[in-house]
C-alpha cells in the first residue's frame, strides 16, 4: 500500500458572519466544512467531487493554508501545516481557473518571479525547461492580458509545476475551456504525472474528466463526505441504466408498460431513453416485443459518475451512500 | 519591478502626482511671497511638499503593491508560495524605498531648478527627517493594509482618507503654535510635526531642536510596532474568516 502524503482529520470550518445593527450584532454560523478525514496516497490523483456549496474549495484552502479550520488537522509530508507551513509550501503547487499571475508581465517574467519566490536553483534554467514542457516558448515574451483563457491556464499549469512539487491542487483547472483546449491540458496533466509521479488533489465539475483522470473520488455534500471510491465503483452504486431507442410504432404501449413498471420515460425528438434497473432491461426488451413495440437504433448506457452526482446532488443526500 | 517598466499608473504615481503638488503649491506660495511676511515663504511651502511627499509616497509604497496582487487576482498564487508575510512585508518595504528615492530625487532636482529650493540646505537633518516621515508612512500604510486584509475593499476609501485626517496636525505649512489648544495636543502626538517644525526653524536660522527629532523618532518606532502587531492580527483574522480567498 502506498504512503500518505496528506492526512485531514475531523476538519471543520465554520464561518461566523456578524450583520451589525443598531440593536445587537446578528451572527450566522454557516458550516462549510463538517469533520471530513481523508488521506491522499502518494502518486495518485484524487478528485473531490460535490455541488457547489459542497465544500470543495473551502477545504483546498484550508490545506493551502488560505482560511484557519475552526477544527481538525491537516499534515502533508508528515509534517503539520499549521507550525510547518513555510517548509510544506516549498513542495506544494496550487493552480485555479479562478486566480491570475498579473495580467501586464510577460509570461517569462511571471515564471521567473514565481521561480524566485519558491527559492529554485537556477531559476533561467528552470523557466526555459517549463516553457518548453508546456510549448509556451513561442508566446514567452507575450503579456498575460494578450492570452486567450486556454493559454493563461496552459500558464497557470505551468506556473504550478515550477518547483516540480510533490503534491499540486488542481482548482476546476479546464472550466472555462474549450474542449480542444481542455484536453490538451488533461494531457498535460497525464503526462507530467507519468513523468514525475506527482500527487495532486483535483476538483472539476465535468464528470468525464474526473473518470477520465482520477484514480480516487472522494464526494461531498453539505460539508460531508457522503462516498469516497474509484470513479467506476461511484458509478456502480447507481443501479439504473438508460435505454435509449427510436420508435417506430407503439409510443403509447411503451409508456403502459413503463408505467406498470414504474420505470420512467422521457421523449425528446426521435428518440426515447427509459430509466431501468440493470437486471430488469432483458425483462423490458421481452417486454416490448410481447407488445409489439417496434424499434430501431437501441443503445444501452450504463450509469456514469455523471449520473451519481446527479442523483446524490438532488437527493441532497446524508452520509448513507458508501 | 517588472510592471514598472510598462505601466504608466505607476510612473504617474512616481512621479506626476508629486510635479503637480510642487508646482501647484510653489505658484501659491510666489503668490503669498508678496505680502512680504519676513522669512522664505517659497522654502516653507516647497519643503513641505516634499516632505509630505515623502509620507505619502511611502505610504502608498505599502499598500499599492497589495492592492495591485488582488486586482490582478494573484493573491492567492502569492500566499501559496513559501513566502511568509514578514517576508513580503520586507520585499515591499525595501521595493518601496527604491520606488521613493527616485520620486524624491526628481522631485528635489525640480524644485531646486523651478523654485531655487535646495533640500541639501537642510544639511545632516535631511536623514531624521526623512527617517521620520518614512517610518510614519510605513505606519499608515500598514493599518491600511490590516483594513483592507480584514474588511475588503469596502474599506477602501476611508483607508485612503486616514493619511488625510492627520494632515491638520502634522504642521505641514503652518506651524503647531497656531492650532487650537486641543488640537496642538494632537499634534504633539504626530511624529511629523516635529519633521516639518524644524524644517521651519532651519528656513528661518534657528537652532533645530534634536530631542524633537528624537521624540519624533521614539513615537513612530511606538506607532510602527503597533501598526505591525495589528497587520499580523488582522492577517491572522484574514485566514480566519477566508477573507484573502474573498479580496482575490
Amino acid at each position: 500500500m502506498k504512503k500518505s502524503i496528506v492526512k485531514v482529520r475531523n476538519l471543520t470550518k465554520v464561518f461566523v458572519s456578524g450583520k451589525f445593527s443598531l440593536r445587537r450584532t446578528k451572527k450566522e454560523k454557516v458550516t462549510a466544512v463538517d469533520g471530513i478525514s481523508f488521506d491522499i496516497h502518494e502518486g495518485e490523483i484524487l478528485g473531490l467531487l460535490g455541488p457547489n456549496g459542497a465544500g470543495k474549495t473551502t477545504t483546498i484552502q484550508m490545506i493551502l493554508g488560505l482560511i484557519t479550520p475552526t477544527s481538525g488537522t491537516i499534515s502533508v509530508f508528515g509534517k503539520n501545516l499549521e507550525n510547518k507551513r513555510k517548509e510544506i509550501l516549498k513542495q506544494v503547487n496550487f493552480s485555479s481557473t479562478y486566480t491570475h499571475l498579473p495580467w501586464n508581465l510577460t509570461i517569462w517574467e511571471n515564471l521567473y518571479v514565481q521561480a524566485l519566490l519558491y527559492a529554485i536553483e537556477n531559476p533561467k534554467e528552470r523557466v526555459a525547461e517549463i516553457l518548453k514542457l508546456f510549448s509556451l516558448e513561442s508566446k514567452k515574451n507575450k503579456e498575460v492580458n494578450e492570452l486567450s483563457s486556454g493559454w493563461t491556464t496552459r500558464l497557470n499549469m505551468a506556473k504550478s509545476f515550477l518547483n516540480n512539487p510533490r503534491f499540486l491542487l488542481l482548482d476546476e483547472p479546464t472550466a472555462s475551456l474549450d474542449p480542444e483546449s481542455a484536453e490538451s491540458i488533461r494531457e498535460h496533466i497525464r503526462k507530467i504525472r507519468r513523468k514525475y509521479q506527482t500527487t495532486i488533489l483535483f476538483t472539476s465539475h465535468n464528470m468525464a474528466e474526473v473518470e477520465d483522470i482520477c484514480d480516487r473520488v472522494i464526494f461531498l455534500n453539505l460539508g460531508k463526505i457522503i462516498a469516497r471510491d474509484t470513479p467506476e465503483g461511484l458509478a456502480k452504486r447507481i443501479k439504473i441504466s438508460r435505454v435509449e431507442m427510436m420508435i417506430v410504432d407503439g409510443l403509447k404501449r411503451l409508456r403502459s408498460i413503463v408505467r406498470e413498471n414504474k420505470w420512467q420515460v422521457q421523449v425528446s425528438g426521435r428518440f426515447t431513453t427509459v430509466k431501468i434497473p440493470e437486471a430488469d432491461i432483458p425483462k423490458f426488451l421481452n417486454m416490448l416485443s410481447e407488445k409489439k413495440v417496434s424499434y430501431m437504433e437501441i443503445s444501452i448506457e450504463k450509469p456514469t459518475l455523471q449520473d451519481f452526482f446527479l442523483l446524490t446532488a438532488s437527493a441532497r443526500m446524508r452520509p448513507s451512500i458508501g | 519591478m517588472f510592471a514598472w517598466r510598462r505601466d504608466l499608473d505607476r510612473l504617474v504615481d512616481a512621479f506626476w502626482w508629486a510635479t503637480v503638488d510642487l508646482v501647484f503649491w510653489g505658484l501659491t506660495s510666489r503668490y503669498v511671497e508678496q505680502y512680504n511676511l519676513g522669512f522664505d515663504i517659497v522654502a516653507v511651502f516647497i519643503g513641505g511638499i516634499i516632505f509630505w511627499s515623502v509620507i505619502i509616497g511611502s505610504q502608498r509604497d505599502i499598500n499599492m503593491p497589495l492592492l495591485d496582487e488582488a486586482w490582478n487576482r494573484n493573491l492567492i498564487n502569492l500566499f501559496t508560495t513559501p513566502i511568509s508575510l514578514v517576508e513580503m512585508v520586507i520585499a515591499t518595504v525595501l521595493l518601496g524605498l527604491l520606488k521613493l528615492t527616485m520620486t524624491m530625487t526628481f522631485l528635489s532636482l525640480l524644485a531646486f531648478l523651478l523654485y531655487k529650493y535646495n533640500i541639501l540646505s537642510n544639511g545632516f537633518y535631511i536623514l531624521p527627517f526623512f527617517a521620520n516621515l518614512i517610518l510614519m508612512g510605513w505606519t499608515v500604510g500598514f493599518i491600511i493594509d490590516g483594513l483592507i486584509l480584514r474588511y475588503g475593499y469596502k474599506i477602501q476609501a476611508f483607508a485612503w482618507a486616514l493619511i488625510f485626517v492627520i494632515y491638520p496636525f502634522a504642521a505641514v505649512i503652518y506651524p503647531v503654535g497656531v492650532l487650537p489648544k486641543w488640537a496642538q495636543v494632537i499634534s504633539r502626538l504626530v511624529p511629523a510635526s516635529y519633521v516639518f517644525e524644524n524644517m521651519r526653524r532651519i528656513i528661518s536660522h534657528e537652532t533645530v531642536n534634536f530631542n524633537e527629532l528624537v521624540i519624533s523618532f521614539l513615537l513612530n518606532v511606538l506607532y510602527l510596532t503597533l501598526a505591525i502587531i495589528f497587520l499580523k492580527r488582522m492577517f491572522r483574522q484574514a485566514l480566519k474568516l477566508g477573507k484573502l480567498i474573498k479580496l482575490n
